[in-house]
């Protein structure tokens, strides 16, 4: 006799108490409890590409914080964009560290974005591979084009041209290109699963 | 009773078949233990939309899962996990194709089987799904709950400069070069010649003749005397 039990496994962060959300995420031992600058590029990073993806995403960013009650450790609108601005390549970086709790909150807010999003980001990913298969360009695909110009756009006016690595992408846009890609990837990791843990694990590899 | 599990993604299905070893006939379908396999038959994961399959028993889905995740975690990061040598077979190995347009997974079987290689290439959606199914494999406490996900950090040790070598080269063979170059041109340069008014090495000798010394003429001292 056999038996058949299909599932479907879908995680809502929703659901659940805010403490809950952030003990999902293992404390990983940092060195004065709070994050590099690393950490705080990629998060940052990750929130830009998805801010490329759709329009009004801060909002929605904002919207997410208040439904899974996390107004303690992000307030509001300044708040976040002061988080934000803990990545060194924005023009206006406030040289500050985040927080283990921070941190948690922004790839939480990135992860369930992703989620939300994660039909466009296939689309967009199989868009790509097709593009390069047939040795075209990858701009000549509409929604593609779209996502990475909004990326390109986000991307000069927001970081420090300065910054060597910052002037680099920007005088390159293919580099800038692949960057955006390569983030769209990220992105689709985060809609996954354990897309949540695997993310935040991925940001501390290399520097403990 | 055999126990057919799936995991569902849109280009990809895990199918897990097995048994649960402590389940006995007598047993009211709805205990605690409905649905769990603890012992796996068979495992076999489908690719829809490319028609391609692997397929094992238990060490195959053990080893692709690890390797997945790990790979995965590669991905995400950019840092080399260590893909350690699988000590059973089947031994799987993920490699990039086409500038990462593709994933090639390889699954190497014991010379006892039949296939003694199976080889599938999975476009980057295709590989999501196969780590998203694998990961529900994962969050199933009813399958095989012995098997669980464990994600690791990569030390600060084995992280390299996000500048590559040959540009982290570049100031010291420059450097090399300019010194190298400045002591050949040096070495060219004729030594300069002593110069003209420089005293001789042999000074002549100079005779000292004491002065001769005249007595002074003086009325004064006569007179004095009278």
């Amino acid at each position: 006799m056999s038996q058949s039990v299909s599932l479907v496994s879908e995680s809502s962060l929703s659901s659940v108490n805010h403490v809950d959300i952030l003990d999902r995420l293992a404390n990983i031992s940092l060195v004065n409890q709070y994050c590099s600058p690393r950490i705080q590029q990629n998060i940052d990073l990750l929130l830009l590409a998805v801010e490329a993806l759709e329009l009004g995403a801060s909002e929605k960013m904002l919207a997410s914080i208040h439904d899974l009650k996390l107004t303690e450790v992000i307030s509001g609108r300044v708040a976040l964009w002061r988080l934000r601005c803990s990545n060194p390549w924005r023009r206006s970086y406030t040289r500050e560290f985040l927080s283990a709790d921070q941190a948690k909150v922004l790839v939480i807010i990135a992860t369930l974005r992703a989620k939300d999003l994660e039909p466009l980001i296939r689309h967009l990913i199989d868009s790509e591979y097709q593009m390069k298969e047939k040795n075209l360009p990858i701009e000549n695909h509409f929604m593609l084009s779209e996502y990475l110009e909004r990326f390109r756009i986000h991307f000069r006016s927001r970081m420090n041209s300065r910054r060597t690595k910052v002037a680099s992408y920007i005088a390159n846009e293919s580099e800038l290109n692949e960057l955006a890609l390569n983030l769209l990837q990220k992105l689709l990791f985060c809609s996954g699963t354990k897309g949540l843990e695997r993310i935040w694990f991925s940001l501390f590899d290399g520097e403990i | 009773m055999n126990i057919i599990k799936q995991y569902d993604r849109p280009n990809c299905v895990l199918t897990l078949e097995g048994f649960n070893e402590n389940s006995s006939a007598s047993q009211d379908d709805f205990d605690d233990d409905f649905g769990l396999i603890s012992i796996l038959t068979s495992a076999e994961c489908v690719f829809k939309t490319s028609n391609q399959k692997l397929q094992g028993h238990r060490t195959f889905l053990e080893n692709l899962a690890r390797v997945i995740n790990n790979y995965a975690q590669e991905l995400l990061s950019g840092l080399s996990h260590s893909q350690e040598d699988l000590q059973e077979y089947p031994k799987i190995s993920v490699t990039a194709l086409d500038e990462a347009k593709k994933y090639k997974i390889t699954v190497e079987n014991d010379d006892d089987q039949e296939v003694k290689m199976q080889e599938i290439e999975l476009r980057k959606t295709e590989f999501f799904d196969l780590l998203d199914v694998v990961d529900q494999f994962y969050a199933d406490s009813t399958a095989l709950p012995d098997v669980s996900l464990e994600l690791e950090v990569v030390s600060k040790k084995l992280r390299q400069s996000e500048e590559p070598l040959s540009q982290r080269m570049v100031p010291v063979v420059t450097g090399t070069l300019s010194l190298a170059l400045a002591a050949g041109i040096l070495f060219v340069v004729p030594n300069p010649k002593p110069s003209d008014l420089e005293p001789s090495a042999n000074p002549l000798p100079v005779e000292d003749i004491p002065a001769e010394t005249v007595p002074l003429e003086s009325d004064n001292g006569n007179s004095s005397e009278e």
